[in-house]
């Protein structure tokens, strides 16, 4: 099991932030929002949101750029844009330690979407449903057994690997991203499919509900 | 006074209500684009001769108004030694979508040339022996030699770099599926230059590094990049005879809209209206999958395996 640790609250300048480590991976995003629209930003009918993503160390080039791609794309599917229009959500996405390799970003994907969603809550932006992520990586020996949220090794050695997100809604799980990588076939995939969700919905009741427990007593303290 | 029904022509609904237009369409069999569901528009691809600084190319035609052109270049840089331990290769896209207008890179051509970069990489489409430059040949006077087998007094060795330059004209929904066919056929056709340095650099006071006789060769102790240059005459395939054909991995696209899946989805219509995209790279004449990338709304399983089952019949057809 890997160890995941998520602070939720942690930047005071921000409507919403979260430390997110997993297997010694960091993560920090902040969410700013609802403000007012820059002109060229602004939509009539619903949220425009504003995902960066900035790496470990230097600027930002097109492997960020796919990045904010990914998740600019599932976040629009899943706030509830027709309630803040004309507004724009900022999300930063700051890694603080990722095992990362040029062509492999899918630990990072992962820590970002999961960091995004932590943060998203704390800033009490209206969201459709809750979301999680997971890393599953397939071993090249025949018959080993998946590894959840793997190191950049296994995930190079691995025979293929890929990102699951799921949407949760009352124990109802749909896939909003999926990204899979390496040599594999339907039969397999619908095994990983599957897995990914026992695993998607443990981290739901397990972690998230107990991150946003916590989070509204600390915000709620001054009524005990 | 008599209120008439205004008829709206579909082209107008199709901007004014995208989502009403295709669900209206699908209601009849048929999309706004005239193909029917599961039906892929006719690509053809053209693989371009070598000329100038191009090492190939080749020229996509996607339905009757979608034309991708692709050049590689080549470059060459020293070898880092462990960093380039690494089976497989890649390439430096540089992807332009003409829209009538100049400046930065769009993130849509940032996000479809890295995705390319990192594909490449990942389904091991380039055997990174491959780009290692091999033997330096000595050019004397009009003939060039190339020893047999590498100089062991050379310290340093060279990797080629294949930069491709993409140049996508009358853009008519998401792009990756055709970028991915058009590169996988100039990667499988594209042959590199040996490299050789000119025994001028040997000569005279010029001379900056040991020279001496070994057999009937000249031999340059280090060699400096810039001395490097390409003989265009003798070419080795990039892709060696015998290993996996990259025009055998094929890229499918597809949309989901309302539960039903869309094979290839084309105009603006459909990439407004559909809730999820996703792409599928497999194999031809396999079930062995090497990407899928999904986006959107809610996709379930049996969507995927209906977009096996449509990519498996466009393979074969």
């Amino acid at each position: 099991m890997s160890s995941l640790e998520v602070h939720a609250g942690v930047l005071g300048n921000s409507d919403g932030s979260c430390l997110y480590v997993v297997n010694g991976n960091k993560v920090i995003t902040s969410v700013v929002g609802p403000i007012e629209a820059k002109a060229r930003q602004e939509l009539p009918q619903t949220v425009s949101l504003e995902v960066v993503v900035r790496p470990v160390t230097g600027l930002s080039n097109s492997r960020e750029k796919l990045l904010e791609e990914k998740i600019r794309n599932l976040l629009q599917n899943i706030i509830i844009g027709f309630k803040y229009p004309r507004q724009t959500i900022q999300v930063v996405v700051q890694f603080l330690i990722a095992d990362g390799r040029p062509e492999y970003t899918a630990l990072e994907l992962n820590m970002a979407i999961n960091s995004a969603f932590y943060a998203l809550v704390d800033a009490g932006v209206a969201m459709y449903k809750s979301f999680v992520s997971t890393v599953v990586a397939v071993p090249p020996e025949q018959g080993s057994s998946l590894i959840f949220d793997p190191s950049m090794e296994q995930i190079v050695a691995s025979k293929s690997h890929h990102v699951v997100t799921y949407s949760v809604e009352h124990d109802e799980c749909k896939i909003i991203l999926l990204e899979s990588n390496g040599l594999f076939e339907m039969k397999e995939l619908k095994n990983i499919l599957d897995a990914a969700k026992i695993q998607c919905l443990t981290v739901h009741e397990d972690v998230q509900r107990d991150v946003i427990e916590s989070k509204l007593q600390q915000d709620y303290i001054w009524k005990s | 006074m008599e209120l008439k029904q205004t008829p709206i022509p579909l082209p107008v609904l199709g901007r004014v209500q995208p989502r009403l237009a295709l669900s209206r369409h699908l209601e009849l069999g048929v999309r706004p684009n005239l193909k029917t569901p599961t039906e892929f528009t006719n690509i053809s691809v053209d693989v371009l001769e070598p000329s100038g600084e191009s090492i190939g190319g080749s020229i996509l035609r996607y339905g009757s108004h979608t034309r991708i052109i692709t050049t590689l270049a080549l470059g060459i840089r020293e070898d880092g030694g462990h960093l380039d331990n690494d089976a497989s290769g890649t390439i430096y896209p540089i992807l332009e979508i003409s829209r009538g207008r100049v400046g930065a890179p769009t993130d849509e051509e940032m996000s479809l040339a890295q995705k390319l970069f990192e594909l490449i990489k990942i389904n091991k489409v380039i055997d990174s022996n491959n780009l290692r430059v091999g033997p330096l040949g000595t050019q004397i006077e009009s003939t060039i030699e190339y020893p047999e087998e590498e100089d062991e007094l050379q310290t340093k060795r060279y990797r080629y770099v294949i930069t491709a330059n993409i140049q996508v004209f009358g853009r008519s929904g998401p792009l990756f599926d055709l970028i991915w066919r058009l590169m996988m056929i100039a990667l499988e056709q594209c042959q590199l230059p040996r490299v050789y340095q000119e025994a001028n650099d040997f000569k005279g006071s010029q001379m900056r590094v040991a020279v001496r006789m070994r057999g009937r060769q000249l031999v340059k102790e280090d060699v400096g990049i810039e001395s490097l240059k390409f003989d265009m005459s003798n070419k080795i395939p990039l892709v060696t005879p015998g290993s996996p054909r990259p025009s055998l991995l094929l890229c499918f696209k597809f949309g989901v809209f309302e539960g039903q899946v869309l094979s290839d989805i084309e105009g603006e219509v459909e990439e407004l209206s559909v809730d999820s995209v996703f792409y599928l790279i497999r194999e031809e004449n396999s079930s062995v999958i090497r990407h899928i990338s999904v986006q959107g709304k809610a996709v379930d399983y049996s969507h995927l395996v209906a977009a096996l089952a449509m990519s498996g019949a466009a393979g074969t057809s």
